[in-house]
């Protein structure tokens, strides 16, 4: 995927988490900081169908996947590929 | 027959009855009435005629319903607390409510139920039943009381204004047992012999298992803030074919947007939907209205309904009198569901409390007017706010970061987002500042404010400024700070 794509979901990231350190410091432990909760998780699920046309379904998510900025990107890479 | 002797009446009806659930646990309305007798029992030959409360302390467990009763069985008001608030919080409110107990679930397990002699039933409408602790604006929390009258008259327009099958019932509890939006659901389920089925904070935490729970839960009745349903709806799967047997939604505590309600009725066709409104000062909720899909196409912004019987709701100006329909003004609420006051606060209980034609009467500090015989409820009077149902002062927010070191001034400012808070930012002025990055200090800051405030009342965003922009008059620029979020 290309860094334009990362920029977005960091972009997206930042936005919920209301803090800039999620572009800087990409294994930063978003639940862990409390950055992130449960409407925050929706949150970001919301904006990222929004801006990629891509729907993550909540009663199927795991945790496990976006605890830090760089396994989100992960997660939505694997996401958007699976569904091309 | 009063609540008690109601809630007490099904521990003989259908003593094998499940009353909670709340994970893996149950309890019945058979152990909940011989427990709560046997703990009433040992308060009232431990602390004979000292009608001090009794703190609890826990999360959602059963044993949480059998100290609640337990406790005003012996005519004792009982004091939740949740353990998610900081220690700090819980010595504050201790201090403030000085109970003559603090019991948690693992005590009452402990408790033997073998010398159970149920105490005379000597409750008097007048008795304080629980003391809840809101947020006070100079940051200390405010413990207002309810007493059986005012729970009673709630619960009884409860039950005459939803036709709940008794028993049967299902209610759904998602607000801790400290926030008073639980309360809707405890009583109307104790009260007619239903069953309360608790979601932990664990499982909210976690949206698969949350889900998972619903769609076992059997759920009759929703009670939630809207923000709660909101967050579930995000989910497509969250529908009638996931809740079959679910009749109602009953929400409180904010705004419910005209697009939770129509998607509610969209996904769950058999399902009414209910909009509520009042203080925690008037027990829970004192206005409601059915949404149907008139009054989604007649109102953009949702009504929050008429009062309940025997009950006034006027909107006043400044001078007191009673506003005509369509004039904004103060909602004031008069009847028996109107607390008497705030605990060991003389001061603050005669500034929002006041005596109309021989009833109690408190001044919200929320600003509505009628329309079409119903009120519409249009935001505050002052510096308090709604953060997903939670009610905040944000005074009391900036009384607890003054009180960290090195904070030298504070002002707190909701982020308003669709014309709801969504958020709180905290402008700060350091006394000292180190070599820590912004995001460093930030995390100290909401790591040691999170010691003395819940979780819901934490800052997430903090503006490091060298000074506070003041106004003509000297005073902090709030507006101004407002503006640059």
């Amino acid at each position: 995927m290309s860094t334009s794509f990362q920029e977005k979901v960091l972009q997206l990231v930042a936005s919920v988490a209301e803090t800039d350190e999620v572009r800087t410091n990409l294994d930063l432990p978003l639940y862990d900081s409390q950055l992130f909760d449960s409407i925050k998780t929706v949150e970001l699920m919301v904006r990222i169908e929004e801006e990629f046309s891509l729907k993550i379904s909540p009663a199927e998510f795991e945790r496990e996947n976006w605890l830090t900025p760089r396994k989100i990107i992960a997660d939505l890479e694997r996401r958007l590929q699976v569904k091309v | 027959m009063n609540l008690l002797e109601q809630i007490g009446h099904w521990a003989l009806a259908a003593p094998n009855a499940i009353v909670h659930v709340s994970g893996d646990q149950t309890l019945s309305y058979g152990e909940l009435g011989s427990r709560s007798d046997a703990l009433a029992a040992h308060l009232t030959e431990r602390f004979g005629d000292d009608r001090a409360p009794i703190a609890v302390l826990g999360h959602r467990e059963p044993e949480m319903l059998i100290a609640f009763l337990g406790a005003v069985k012996s005519r004792r008001p009982y004091v939740p607390l949740d353990t998610a608030l900081p220690q700090q919080r819980i010595d504050r409110i201790l201090a403030i409510s000085r109970p003559a107990l603090l019991l948690t679930p693992e005590d009452i397990a402990r408790l033997s139920i073998s010398a159970a002699r149920p105490p005379a039933n000597g409750i008097q409408r007048d008795d304080p039943f629980y003391i809840l602790f809101t947020s006070g604006s100079t940051g200390e929390p405010k413990g207002v009381i309810i007493t059986l009258g005012c729970l009673e008259h709630f619960v009884t327009w409860m039950l005459e204004e939803h036709s709940f099958i008794s028993p049967g019932e299902m209610f759904l509890n998602t607000a801790p047992f400290s926030f008073d939006l639980s309360v809707m659901d405890l009583y109307c389920s104790l009260a007619t012999g239903g069953t309360l089925f608790s979601i932990s904070r664990d499982l909210v935490a976690n949206p698969k298992m949350l889900y998972r729970a619903l769609a076992n839960s059997g759920a009759t009745t929703w009670v939630s803030t809207p923000s709660f349903a909101q967050m579930c709806l995000v989910e497509e799967k969250f529908a009638e074919a996931m809740l079959p047997r679910m009749r109602r939604f009953l929400f409180c505590g904010e705004t419910l947007a005209v697009q939770t309600a129509a998607l509610l009725l969209e996904r769950f066709p058999r399902a009414q939907v209910w909009n509520m409104y009042g203080p925690t000062e008037t027990t829970v909720a004192t206005t409601s209205v059915r949404v149907d899909h008139s009054i989604l196409e007649k109102y953009p912004a949702l009504p929050v309904g008429r009062a309940m019987p025997g009950t006034d709701v006027f909107v006043v100006n400044e001078a007191g009198e009673t506003l005509p329909a369509n004039t904004r003004g103060e909602i004031v609420i008069a009847g028996p569901n109107v607390s008497p006051g705030y605990l060991g606060r003389p001061d603050l209980t005669a500034a929002a409390f006041f005596e109309h034609r021989h009833r109690r009467a408190y001044r919200t500090g929320d600003q509505g007017r009628f329309r079409d015989d119903i009120l519409f409820f249009e935001g505050r009077m002052d510096s308090q706010i709604k953060l997903s149902g939670y009610r905040i002062e944000l005074g009391d927010v900036e009384a607890n970061l003054l009180a960290l070191a090195r904070v030298r001034d504070a002002i707190v400012i909701p982020v308003i987002k669709n014309g709801a808070p969504q958020s709180l930012a905290a402008f700060v002025v350091l006394s000292e500042r180190d070599d820590a990055s912004h995001f460093e200090l930030t995390q100290a800051l909401r790591r040691q404010l999170g010691k003395r405030l819940p979780a819901y009342m934490l800052p997430r965003r903090f503006i490091f400024l060298d000074a506070l922009p003041l106004t003509a008059n000297g005073k902090a620029d709030r507006a101004r700070l407002a503006a640059s979020l």
